[in-house]
């Protein structure tokens, strides 16, 4: 760890300039960034609990055995847990993650506090209004929104505020970085989880920009002041947003990836160079992917599908294995270094009863069969097979929650701790949450993934049909719902652990108390 | 060899001239692998027997939904179902909640069928086939299929497109060649008439006009005495509804918009009553007919 110097003060401190030094990493944390990282850390995890809320309900009703929520309940549920799942819970995690990044980890100031704040009360009260709508049942149109079905104009303001607050965020990230090389504080490479945020970032303006393309003509149009809004024009600056935003995830789960091994092994990446190219590759290859959304679309040529959807999605397998080997790399890199021997020795040094150990395994495995998956629904001729089937909800579950959602909830074991000087609380339930909550999620992705083969459609209340349709569909929608069943309430017990670490985590400056290892 | 340095610390200088032999082997591994998944992706698209269909166009949305309209009187048969003949296009309106028309095919013909939407994103997919398009409004869809085997396949919308969505569905039929020739000669036979008021026992469905005329697809419908039951298809973009009056009877369906249906039922006596939509105006505009009830 790099020695900090004492920033020379004339003026009397304020309240923000504050900073204490983390018993743990050594790193100085100051007040400002401290609280900042925190508020929007403690809205990801409320926004998750709220998601995972309706993600069980909507989970368990469409078993057919059960299918307890009426078309209206279900509908909006649904559209509740894709806004709080899928955009409140990783972007404000995001967003957390930009600040601790470059702040805390640079032992440097946020550029403005006060600008950070104004994000986060823009993001809560964007959040707040488009919650509230779809809750009212006046906003029944999924997180996609596709025009011409039109939500109350407040669903789209909500939005809206949500996006400018998060564009807020990541200037004040921009900004935090510049302060701390203009004044000195840092002076070599931005360390890697630095950098891996910065790309995060960029792609999150990428997307925010076009999100507001999309979102701004659909409120007007939901206002009644422009009218033909074609849903296809629509649909491509809306997946503009919709999947760029699940590459800044995925580089956010990376990042989160380096940060465990880093706190847990003191591991890094095997070579930072490879690492840093495989970041680049994102933003190269993470904003024309959104072609593989218009492969079964009346619209684009067989060559515009092919390259923008298929090939691209192939390309973009490339720098994720690459995190693949440089982190399992480093991990067993460091591991060897320290002793260990033969061809799996290193494993067995890894301490399995670990929550670092447990959230990175399910991460990276569960991670690496959303890969597989959507692989194979990004090839042309098999979008056709798989386009709206339940194949598509098992894709975006295995990266989205059993890649960036379990990486998040380990890499936030380490970081609230780190934030608030208390002993994660529940000792070794954090690693018992981490596997059940693996375990419901692979029962899920089955069950899905079988639907999907049988043609079972998504976003579907009942596919019963009267009754009269007799395809087998049954048994793998049951099976989803017994995943929800168990990943629900082990989702639940990751929000209790962070709550009650807040309220009732034991104040300590025990270094091996904050961070404990997760080597034996 | 590897270096494993810190992700929360900056690098020791020099970092970047560093990227060993293994790392450089991973690479060259994986892009070989994306560049033979490539050259599949591009072989099963030369050779494959199942692609994505290519064609697709703008289309206007009234006047799609007259095509659909004149295509499924031309060729339905008394089933109510429409039969296609074989090198026939076939065209399928998808709307808020269903498809119309019912369409039957001949086993190992060729068949373009094209889709639209009369109002939002629609789904088409044909279960245990594994066919999914996605569908839209303004934009015609032709999925070129050979149906393979006999058989009644159902279809259902797999896009979300509103709180009757799980609702949505219809059946395509794949009869054989002789069911298909049998059929078409009761059809050549003028097996149906559409606007001569043939008895109807109860259920009546009709259409207001696609082209924002003021107007029923029929101005005479006759039925039985006792419980009738009107359905107007609305295919056009005007709000209308179905109402009922005469000897008493005065009965007003909800009034629909474009791709919905009103439906209005009353207990009638024999007698003659008017159909007409109670929209201010449109009567007088034209809609309306005699309902004959024997």
């Amino acid at each position: 760890m790099a020695v900090v110097e004492p920033i020379p003060q004339v003026l009397p401190l304020t309240k923000e300039e504050a900073s204490r030094t983390c018993p743990a990493t050594g790193l100085r944390v100051y007040a400002g960034a401290q609280a900042l990282t925190l508020a929007n850390a403690v809205a990801a995890v409320l926004a998750l609990a709220l998601g995972g809320l309706f993600g069980g309900l909507i989970g368990l009703s469409r078993s057919p055995a059960l299918e307890f929520l009426g078309p209206s309940t279900y509908y909006a549920s649904l559209t509740a847990h894709g806004v709080a799942a899928l955009v409140l819970w990783p972007v404000f995690f995001e967003v957390a993650a930009m600040v601790f990044a470059s702040s805390i980890l640079l032992n440097a100031r946020v550029y403005s506090v006060a600008l950070g704040w104004t994000s986060f009360a823009l993001m809560v009260v964007g959040a707040l209004i488009t919650f509230v709508s779809i809750m009212s049942g006046e906003a029944t149109v999924m997180f996609t929104a596709y025009p011409p079905l039109v939500a109350t104009p407040w669903f789209y303001v909500g939005y809206l505020l949500f996006a400018v607050g998060a564009l807020v965020a990541i200037v004040n990230f921009c900004m935090s970085i510049v302060r701390a090389r203009v004044e000195g504080v840092i002076t070599g490479s931005l360390p890697v989880i630095t950098y891996g945020v910065a790309c995060a970032a960029i792609l999150a303006l990428l997307s925010i920009l076009s999100g507001l393309v999309a979102l701004v003509p659909a409120l007007l149009y939901s206002l009644g002041w422009i009218e033909g809004l074609d849903p296809i024009v629509y649909r491509g600056w809306f997946w503009g947003l919709g999947h760029t935003l699940q590459y800044v995830n995925v580089v956010a789960m990376v990042v989160a990836w380096y940060g465990i091994i880093a706190l847990a092994y003191g591991a890094g990446p095997v070579n930072q160079k490879f690492t840093r190219i495989a970041f680049i590759l994102y933003l190269v290859i993470a904003l024309p992917v959104l072609g593989h959304h218009f492969l079964v679309d009346p619209s684009l040529g067989t060559g515009v599908k092919f390259v923008g959807g298929t090939f691209m999605g192939f390309a973009l397998g490339v720098p994720s294995l690459m995190h693949g080997l440089a982190v399992m790399g480093g991990v067993e890199y460091g591991l060897r270094r320290a002793g260990s021997t033969g061809l799996f020795g290193w494993l067995k040094r890894l301490d399995w009863t670990s929550y670092g150990t447990a959230a990175l395994a399910g991460s990276l495995v569960i991670f690496a069969i959303g890969g597989w998956s959507g692989t194979v629904e990004t090839t042309l001729p098999l979008n056709l097979v798989n386009h709206n089937t339940m194949g598509v909800p098992a894709h975006l579950h295995s990266t989205v929650v059993g890649g960036m959602t379990v990486a998040f909830m380990g890499f936030a074991y380490y970081l609230v701790p780190i934030l608030t000087g208390r002993r994660l609380w529940g000792g070794k339930l954090a690693t018992v949450q981490a596997y059940a909550y693996t375990l419901g999620l692979l029962v899920m992705i089955t069950g899905q993934t079988w639907a999907g083969i049988l043609g079972v459609p998504r976003r579907t209340q009942s596919v019963s049909y009267g009754g009269d349709v007799s395809t087998g569909w049954e048994a793998s929608m049951n099976l989803n719902a017994v995943g929800a069943a168990i990943a629900a309430p082990a989702g639940a017990l990751f929000v209790v652990i962070m709550v009650m670490t807040l309220v009732a985590g034991k104040k300590t400056s025990v270094p091996e108390e904050l961070v404990p290892s997760g080597t034996r | 060899m590897a270096t494993s340095e810190s992700p929360i610390a900056s690098p020791p200088p020099g970092w970047a001239k560093r990227f060993p032999r293994d790392e450089k082997v991973f690479v060259v591994l994986i892009l070989a692998s994306v560049a033979a998944m490539t050259a599949f992706s591009i072989g099963w698209l030369i050779w494959g027997s199942q692609n994505v269909p290519t064609k697709a166009e703008i289309v206007d949305q009234k006047q799609f939904a007259a095509t659909v309209n004149e295509f499924a009187k031309r060729y339905a048969a008394e089933d109510g179902k429409v039969w296609v003949p074989p090198g026939t296009d076939a065209y399928m309106l998808a709307y808020r909640y269903g498809w119309t028309p019912e369409l039957v095919l001949q086993e190992d013909e060729r068949y373009t069928i094209w889709i639209s939407s009369a109002d939002v994103l629609h789904g088409f997919s044909i279960v245990s086939q594994n066919l999914n398009l996605q569908i839209a409004p303004k934009h015609g869809f032709g999925a070129t299929i050979t149906p393979d085997a006999p058989g009644r396949y159902r279809i259902v919308c797999n896009e979300y497109c509103g709180l009757g969505h799980q609702t949505m569905t219809t059946f395509l039929t794949v009869v054989t060649a002789e069911e298909m020739a049998a059929t078409r000669a009761t059809i050549a036979a003028g097996g149906t008439d559409e606007t001569g008021g043939g008895a109807t026992s109860g259920a009546i469905e009709i259409s207001a006009d696609p082209d924002n005329a003021l107007a029923f697809d029929v101005s005479e419908l006759s039925s039985a005495a006792g419980t009738v039951t009107i359905s107007m298809a609305n295919p056009s973009s005007l709000p209308h509804n179905i109402a009922i009056k005469g000897n008493g009877v005065d009965v007003k369906g909800d009034v629909v918009g474009t791709g919905e249906t009103s439906t209005v039922t009353a207990d009638l006596a024999p007698g003659t009553y008017t159909f007409y939509c109670s929209v201010p105006g449109h009567e007088q505009g034209g809609m309306t007919g005699t309902l004959t009830i024997r």
